[in-house]
């Protein structure tokens, strides 16, 4: 397992570094931004992965509900905590390529507002787990919660197809706006930061096993010196 | 009378990670009435709320009436639960809310028997009070016309004698005796090991998520059936 | 089907004894009116999106309120165990408080709609058949998320704090559309595109509680 976790690393610093290749050196300067495109790689990179995560926490919360099983539930408080941290990054990055491409910060935009309500839902979901007491409970509440944020993605996603929006269309049902080494160099940073979400995750799980077990081995503790 | 009306085997609920019940088992026939002893915080409250269904349980069966319960805890209109609160509307008089639960439970020819069972409890002269009028022992007389009304089979009664005078004792004893004897079950959570004595016909003591000191109790009850 | 109604009837008698929820909603909306009126003071200056602004953040603030009192009535005795346990389940339980919020939702936006017109005087702004459905469906739209959300954090300790952080996010779609809704219908404008917008919200959100129901009020 330790071998494999530090392959995996290794292997997650060279896709790093060939991403970094790919969009700093390997594609071009936008006709009309200049250099401020290369945000453009980041941008998507967290756009795919705040999708894929919050897609992982819906998923794992239907099958907690399901199942009663709480190793569920760890995987969506951990893939949903990644996911905002994401979601965070998307917005940071769309903030900047905004001032870069508008010359405005911020403004109230459809896709930019479901951005925005879509990262607030899930800051709510995180708070209310760490306001519940009781694994069970906790779970349960959070699950229901999750799958009423999730309402929110495909929301987001579509925002900017259904609703006049200025904020870029990249992918559309007849192929990409843009020139095709810029494609490789979105797809390449897409594929990057899903393999860092990958290992966050594998670590984050990791830490929450070890947390969880503390906690019991602390209650066990007390239920000792009771008796 | 030898139907059985609830039986458990190896009933289990977790909370928070620690076993609340473990292992629960017994059966309960018609006519009889187990009464379950424990220190606070044993989990008694838990397993009435377990067996009506209030709360879920996570191992074991639990059957009621003789079809399997649901784990996600289903509830049934034929048991009749007495809790720590009187399940009423404070702001309603007790005639409005027994109208509420005879509506609920479909009970044919309500006033009458709305009539019937406040005089029952001795509180015919207070039935067009609102509720948050009543001091600790009239709720709780009133929590037990509740449950007279809605004509149970099974009554899971936690601390039914609590804040109750010694006449409210004496009145609600016969009610519980009245109920046995035309078939009815009941599980009885109480402190008073005299209690037990007086109205069980089995009594138990829940330790650490499991009913123990199994003791067949030929009370007071028992004598006066016969006699 | 009976039991709903059982429910439904028996939280309108309580308000009519309490003034609780629907009261306390439509006088808070008053108020904000009041407010605004007062610190805008301007006969005729404002525009039509002004008001729509005004009046569906008045509306989302008393809704607010009342969701968060939604299930008050029943949290100091547990009714809510005792309503679960009767026969017929929880379903209609959840259907009767989604009524019952959507009933003083409904009434407090047709009111609030009514006196800010009367108030700020602008001109195009009126109470046509248009206003009327998109505050009615505004007002599912809030009925249906504060049930979820009202219900799911019934038993969660600081519950009266923890609600409204957890629900504004949730309604600020539904504001979005109506105001937007409201303002284009008001302006001569297409208020279509935006109510479409918010009958497909508010199916979502009344389809998650028929379809979570089982899990919102249980350990």
């Amino acid at each position: 397992m330790a071998r494999f976790r530090s392959w995996g690393l290794a292997l997650l610093g060279a896709g790093m570094v060939a991403v970094l290749y790919l969009i700093f050196l390997g594609s071009p300067d936008d006709a009309v931004l200049g250099p401020s495109q290369r945000i453009f790689y980041v941008h998507m990179g967290a756009a795919a992965v705040a999708g894929v995560a919050y897609t992982i926490t819906a998923a794992a919360s239907l099958l907690y509900l399901g199942t009663r099983r709480l190793s569920f539930d760890q995987w969506a408080a951990a893939s949903a905590e990644i996911g905002t941290a994401f979601t965070t990054m998307l917005l940071v990055s769309g903030v900047l390529w905004g001032r870069a491409a508008w010359g405005i910060w911020w403004t109230w935009d459809p896709r930019l507002t479901a951005t925005v309500i879509l990262w607030v839902l899930f800051m709510g979901y995180l708070m209310v787990r760490q306001w519940t007491d009781g694994r069970e409970r906790r779970a349960r509440v959070a699950s229901v919660l999750a799958l009423a944020a999730y309402v929110a993605v495909p929301i987001d996603y579509m925002t900017i197809r259904w609703w006049k929006s200025i904020h870029p269309v990249v992918m559309t049902s007849h192929g990409f706006n843009m020139a095709p080494s810029m494609v490789v160099a979105m797809f390449a940073a897409m594929a990057g930061m899903l393999l860092l979400f990958a290992a966050w995750m594998q670590i984050r799980l990791a830490l929450m096993r070890v947390e969880w077990g503390m906690e019991d081995a602390r209650n066990r503790m007390r239920g000792m010196g009771r008796r | 009378m030898d139907r059985v009306l609830v039986e458990a085997r190896g009933l289990s609920r977790n909370l928070a990670g620690r076993p609340v019940l473990s292992s629960v088992s017994f059966s309960l026939r018609a006519g009889r009435s187990l009464v379950v002893m424990g220190a606070n915080g044993a989990g008694k409250s838990t397993l009435l709320q377990v067996l009506g269904g209030i709360l879920g349980y996570q191992g074991g069966v639990l059957m009621r009436f003789g079809t399997p319960a649901c784990a996600e805890g289903i509830p049934d209109g034929r048991i009749g639960y007495l809790g720590h609160k009187s399940l009423m509307y404070p702001n309603l008089t007790l005639a409005e809310n027994l109208q509420l639960y005879g509506r609920l439970w479909r009970i044919v020819n309500v006033a009458q028997r709305i009539d019937t069972v406040v005089r029952r409890v001795d509180l015919a002269w207070w039935q067009h009070e609102p509720l948050k009028r009543y001091s600790q022992g009239m709720r709780q007389r009133a929590a037990w016309a509740r449950l007279l009304l809605i004509d149970a089979q099974l009554w899971l009664l936690d601390e039914p004698w609590a804040g109750l005078d010694p006449d409210g004792r004496q009145i609600t004893a016969g009610l519980l005796r009245d109920h046995l004897a035309r078939g009815g079950g009941a599980v009885v959570t109480t402190h008073r090991w005299e209690d037990a004595q007086r109205l069980g016909h089995m009594a138990a003591v829940l330790e650490s998520g499991r009913l123990a000191h199994w003791r067949e109790l030929a009370g007071t009850l028992a004598a006066e059936e016969q006699g | 089907m009976q039991k709903i109604w059982t429910l439904f009837v028996k939280d309108m008698r309580l308000e009519a004894r309490q003034k609780d929820m629907g009261f306390l909603m439509l006088a808070f909306a008053m108020m904000e009116t009041l407010v605004f009126g007062f610190a805008l003071d301007s006969g005729g200056r404002m525009q039509t999106d002004e008001v729509a602004g005004i009046l569906w953040m008045g509306f989302l603030f008393a809704g607010m309120l009342g969701i968060v009192r939604l299930f008050g009535r029943e949290t100091a005795e547990d009714v809510m165990v005792g309503m679960a346990m009767a026969p017929g389940g929880r379903l209609p339980v959840v259907m009767a408080k989604m009524a019952v919020a959507w009933v003083f939702c409904a009434a407090t936006a047709s009111i609030a709609t009514s006196v800010d017109v009367a108030v700020f005087q602008v001109p195009g702004t009126r109470v046509s058949v248009i206003v009327v459905l998109v505050m009615l469906l505004g007002a599912l739209g809030l009925a249906s998320v504060g049930t979820l959300l009202s219900g799911l954090s019934l038993n969660l300790s600081g519950h009266e704090v923890l609600l409204p952080v957890l629900t504004m996010p949730f309604l600020v779609p539904v504001a979005i559309a109506g105001m937007e809704a409201t303002g284009a219908a008001w302006r001569g404008g297409r208020p279509w595109p935006w109510i479409h917008a918010l009958m497909a919200y508010d199916l979502i959100f009344m389809v998650l509680p028929l379809l979570l129901y089982e899990f919102l009020w249980e350990v």
